[in-house]
């Protein structure tokens, strides 16, 4: 596009280009015909904005008070940090309290836990032995004579049906 | 307007020669804006009542519903009020605050698209069969206003070029914005925007173009 037609482009779109400059930008136009194409599709896009402008009917005032909802929505997003809570005297002193008995707990269940869990597992072996009595061929022993022991196992094996 | 009498350049030139020295830095609103920074409500009751009038006409102008508008606005400034300690002066702040008004506008107008094709997606065949009927009912008794179309098809258009670009041609067209004042309010000197807006519409005519055939 020729340099004169775009340095005056834009007046000439917003109809600025005045008498004399603007008969000359139009001659030199009619001189190139790329220029002058794309000019008018230039144009044509410009002409879509209209569409964005206003008709003088058409009131855009806000209503009043928008300041306070602005504020009111501000409120709503604010994202308060919820750390500085947990540094607050009494929030320390409550944690604190939470955190001992928390830990007095902890150390009671496993202590009575350990007692009681040496117990249970001893009545638990008795009630199986009480319950079950090993069978004769179950008793296997093993000594230095590796070809009794060889029995001894043979027999088990059979008498369990393996 | 100023009359233009030097020569437009092809490119766009360095970045040392396309800042336009503008001490933003030095505005009684610079004062205000930085008052605001430290934490000042009357600093910022002073912005938002400057400029609630031009954030909400740019946005009525865009989305043309009322309580819509209204709603986008008060985002807009709660924006403003979270994220005015990041502005740096680079520009005047009316500039600022309009990029993130056109961008609230977009985000709204993106969320209105993809909600629409959610409820789409929600509904059966039949029911998508049923609606696709009664849009072409409702479009044959009441076409869409023709001006409507081209605002959307101009929405479309604008969602091609660049944040910057389609600010400045929202501005120039629309605010009916010098370049000389452009510049002012930009920090960028007047042949850049001068090249910038003329990028910006050539920009709009391939997109129009690539739209069109893809309709064809």
């Amino acid at each position: 596009m020729d340099r004169y037609i775009r340095e005056r482009l834009e007046e000439y779109l917003a109809g600025d280009l005045g008498g004399h400059e603007r008969a000359d930008f139009e001659r030199r136009l009619a001189d190139d015909a790329r220029a002058a194409k794309l000019l008018d599709e230039l144009q044509n896009s410009a002409q879509l904005f209209d569409t964005l402008r206003l008709d003088e009917s058409e009131e855009v005032e806000l209503d009043g008070g928008f300041y306070a909802r602005v504020n009111q929505r501000i409120e709503a997003e604010r994202q308060v940090p919820f750390w500085p809570a947990f540094l607050q005297p009494a929030m320390v002193r409550k944690l604190a309290f939470g955190t001992l008995m928390w830990l007095f707990a902890l150390g009671a269940v496993t202590f009575y836990s350990d007692a009681a869990g040496g117990v249970r597992e001893q009545h638990l072996a008795n009630h199986i032995l009480a319950e079950q009595p090993p069978s004769e061929d179950y008793w296997v022993r093993m000594g230095s004579d590796l070809e009794s022991n060889r029995r001894s196992m043979f027999a088990v094996m059979m008498a369990s049906g393996e | 307007m100023a009359t233009m009498t030097a020569t437009f350049p092809t490119t766009i030139p360095a970045d040392s020669r396309t800042q336009r020295k503008v001490a933003y830095k030095d505005t009684p609103e610079a004062d205000t804006v930085r008052r605001c920074q430290k934490g000042d409500d009357a600093a910022f009751r002073e912005i938002v009542e400057k400029y609630q009038g031009k954030v909400f006409s740019i946005i009525y102008r865009i989305v043309r519903n009322r309580n819509d508008s209204e709603d986008i606005a008060q985002q807009v400034f709660t924006k403003i009020y979270f994220s005015i300690k990041g502005f740096d002066f680079r520009s005047s702040l009316i500039t600022w605050v309009y990029k993130i008004t056109v961008n609230e506008c977009y985000d709204y107008l993106r969320k209105r698209k993809v909600r629409k094709l959610i409820y789409e997606s929600d509904m059966g065949e039949d029911d998508q069969r049923t609606l696709e009927n009664s849009d072409r009912v409702i479009e044959k008794s009441l076409p869409m206003d023709e001006q409507s179309a081209k605002r959307q098809y101009l929405m479309k258009l604008l969602g091609r070029v660049s944040e910057e670009e389609r600010m400045l041609l929202i501005r120039k067209e629309v605010e009916g914005l010098t370049v000389d004042e452009l510049s002012e309010l930009t920090g960028i000197n007047e042949n850049t925007i001068k090249v910038k807006l003329f990028r910006a519409r050539q920009k709009l005519v391939k997109a129009a173009a690539k739209l069109d055939r893809a309709v064809v």
